[in-house]
């Protein structure tokens, strides 16, 4: 164990005291992150802000009086009445380009042709001309159906003698406990559906940076093979590998979290979706930490294990990379296939490698998850580790692998 | 001392090495059948052109790969059979090992120290010796990677005598080295030999071999043609000089043709 412990330093060491490494791998990912994010934030808030404030081109033909009333205190809109039926064109083609937002035609002399109409074909029509590809259209469309429903409301009204009986019942009109719900697990489920793939990824690539050159490159350098001509057992010298890159991958996926967690402050919109989340009613304990924690580090020995086998068979670390690419995508489809997933997972899925690890996470952030489902994942992580670091000691001893150049 | 019986190791070809040889065979006998002793205070050449199976037989000796067929034995004990423990008795030179550059020489030594199992005493016994010896002193904190190809060699070999290792095994000893670095690797080579090490070195220089051995097996094709002192060889093959009795041998064995 006395030589297990000098490589697991010696490597430690090595990312630990390179100051360039400590910035590329521990402080520039959760940077870029957190700038990356934030500019996103901000960029959707002024999108957001800008629709608000978009004084919408409102053009329309043989607009009844009263609705012309109806619209008269309408915010951040100009309205143009007098439209002729040879400028039609011109505004649906300005539609079109974006430069005009809506257009509302009436049917000629609709008042009387409300009053008068007998069967539903002679019912009068109000068209309406927007673009739904552009957000400014979409605005006015949505502010003006309001209108036209509030128009429509008020003639209905005029034809029924007591008009308050036009609704037979109200929804919810009195009642302010509509919501019942775990704010707990409502905010969780938010930041379930992103951050387990992102901290998925953070996991495998931060352990791909520094896996890769912990064996392929030594390899390719040849200070592989002084380490192998050493009595150290090939088994220490697998352990020592796999175990301090393990170290180093927690730390840099801790790292990245941190990120994760400023950025859920500068741009919660951006990671859950919604900016309305409330970060205040999510108070992890030590029970769902301490879960996390274990859950990711099962994972990150399963990453380690592929990225060190992979680099073993590969002859430099451009060959490594290559190779690891399509393990690379595999962890991401693993990682994604749940983020949309409304399901309950049933407890054997927690015994899949990884895709387990991206529903547990999920469950922990939801406050779902149970020691059973701790257990099964953390325990097939380990038990497939185990597997992997057994194959990677055996390939140290194996001399075509580890000479063949 | 080493004693090796009927070594042979054969590789398997992968497709392209086939092609690369241009060989229908899938097999090649890289060392085919070769018996040697080295004993104690000698230094003991390999020579042979490229491709004899100069390296692999060193490999074999180093336990860095195993055998298809024989025994190596160091000192009587088995080494295909406690390579853990042979370990500590040999070192193994090739300019293909490197040391990582990010580290000092002061650092370094002391890792690979402590892996062969010394002591901090041992070790830092050990290296201010070895330091003084290749002039690594100054530069014991300065990164391997900003020191100059001839200091890193020496620092290799500093390294791999750490653990004063019985039998000294070296491949090439003086490829790629500038002469003045040579000289010194080889006068130190000398200098183990006269304090009882036993050295083997493998190279494709004749006045290396010359100069610097006191036996030589001269290697073609996996098979030693003869193994002897200079003076045995240029006997035996009624030459003048080693160069002329290493193409006598090799036209034999390549059937009269050069």
């Amino acid at each position: 164990m006395k030589n297990f412990m000098l490589i697991l330093k010696k490597e430690l060491a090595r990312v630990f005291t390179d100051k360039k490494l400590v910035f590329n791998s521990f402080i520039l990912p959760p940077l870029i992150l957190v700038v990356i994010y934030t500019i996103m934030g901000s960029q959707i808030d002024k999108l957001e802000k800008d629709i608000d404030t978009h004084v919408s081109d409102v053009y329309i033909q043989q607009a009844p009086q009263e609705f012309l009333d109806l619209i008269v205190d309408a915010e951040n809109v100009n309205t143009f009445t007098e439209v002729k039926d040879d400028e039609i064109q011109n505004i649906k083609d300005d539609i079109y380009e974006g430069e005009t937002d809506l257009l509302i035609i009436f049917d000629d002399d609709l008042i009387s042709k409300i009053a008068d109409y007998k069967t539903a074909e002679d019912v009068p029509e109000v068209k309406t001309y927007y673009n739904p590809s552009e957000e400014y259209s979409q605005k006015a469309y949505n502010q003006f159906i309001s209108y036209l429903d509030d128009y429509e409301d008020t003639i209905i009204a005029k034809r029924v003698e007591k008009p308050k009986y036009l609704n037979a019942f109200d929804i919810n009109r009195t009642n302010e406990d509509k919501h019942i719900v775990n704010e707990k697990k409502a905010a969780g489920k938010g930041l379930g559906m992103l951050l387990p793939m992102l901290l998925m990824i953070f996991l495998f690539s931060s352990a791909m940076g520094v896996g890769i050159d912990m064996i392929a490159g030594e390899k390719e350098r040849g200070t592989m093979a002084t380490l192998l001509i050493t009595p150290v057992k090939r088994y220490h010298i697998a352990l020592g590998k796999t175990v301090s890159l393990g170290i180093i991958s927690i730390v840099a996926s801790i790292c990245s979290f941190a990120g994760l967690l400023v950025t859920l402050k500068t741009a919660p919109q951006v990671l859950t979706g919604s900016s309305n989340i409330d970060m205040g009613v999510m108070q992890y304990g030590f029970t769902e930490l301490f879960m996390l924690l274990t859950v990711m580090i099962s994972v990150v020995c399963i990453f380690v294990g592929l990225i060190c086998l992979i680099s073993i068979f590969a002859k430099t670390v451009k060959e490594a990379g290559t190779m690891i690419s399509p393990v690379y995508m595999v962890v991401m489809i693993a990682a994604f296939l749940n983020m949309f997933s409304k399901a309950t997972p049933q407890l054997w899925q927690f015994a899949v490698p990884v895709y387990g690890t991206t529903i547990a996470i999920k469950s922990i952030f939801s406050f779902e998850m149970t020691w059973i489902k701790w257990l099964v994942t953390c325990g097939s992580s380990l038990i497939i580790a185990a597997i992997l670091i057994l194959v990677i000691a055996k390939m140290f001893n194996s001399e075509k692998i580890m000479y063949n150049k | 001392m080493l004693k090796v019986n009927n070594l042979k190791k054969v590789f398997k070809l992968s497709k392209k090495q086939m092609a690369l040889g241009k060989t229908k065979d899938k097999y090649k006998n890289a060392v085919n059948g070769i018996d040697f002793t080295a004993n104690p205070g000698q230094i003991f050449g390999l020579l042979g052109p490229n491709g004899a199976g100069k390296t692999t037989t060193l490999r074999c000796l180093a336990t860095l790969i195993k055998p298809t067929e024989g025994e190596i034995f160091f000192d009587n004990i088995n080494a295909l059979k406690n390579e853990e423990q042979v370990r500590k008795k040999i070192c193994f030179l090739t300019n293909e090992l490197k040391l990582d550059e990010f580290f000092t020489p002061n650092y370094t030594i002391n890792y690979f120290g402590s892996l062969y199992g010394l002591t901090k005493e041992q070790i830092q016994k050990k290296k201010e010796i070895l330091f003084k010896r290749f002039e690594i002193d100054s530069y014991q904190e300065t990164k391997i990677g900003e020191l100059s190809t001839g200091m890193k060699q020496k620092l290799s070999i500093a390294v791999s005598l750490v653990h004063d290792p019985e039998i000294i095994i070296f491949d090439e000893p003086t490829n790629g080295l500038d002469i003045v670095t040579a000289r010194s690797v080889t006068d130190y080579l000398v200098e183990l030999k006269n304090k009882g090490k036993t050295v083997i070195i493998s190279t494709h220089i004749m006045s290396v071999a010359q100069h610097l051995c006191d036996e030589i097996a001269i290697i073609i094709d996996g098979k030693i043609k003869i193994n002897g002192s200079l003076n045995h060889i240029l006997q035996s093959t009624g030459k003048e000089n080693l160069e002329d009795a290493f193409f006598e041998l090799y036209v034999q064995s390549k059937g009269g043709k050069e």
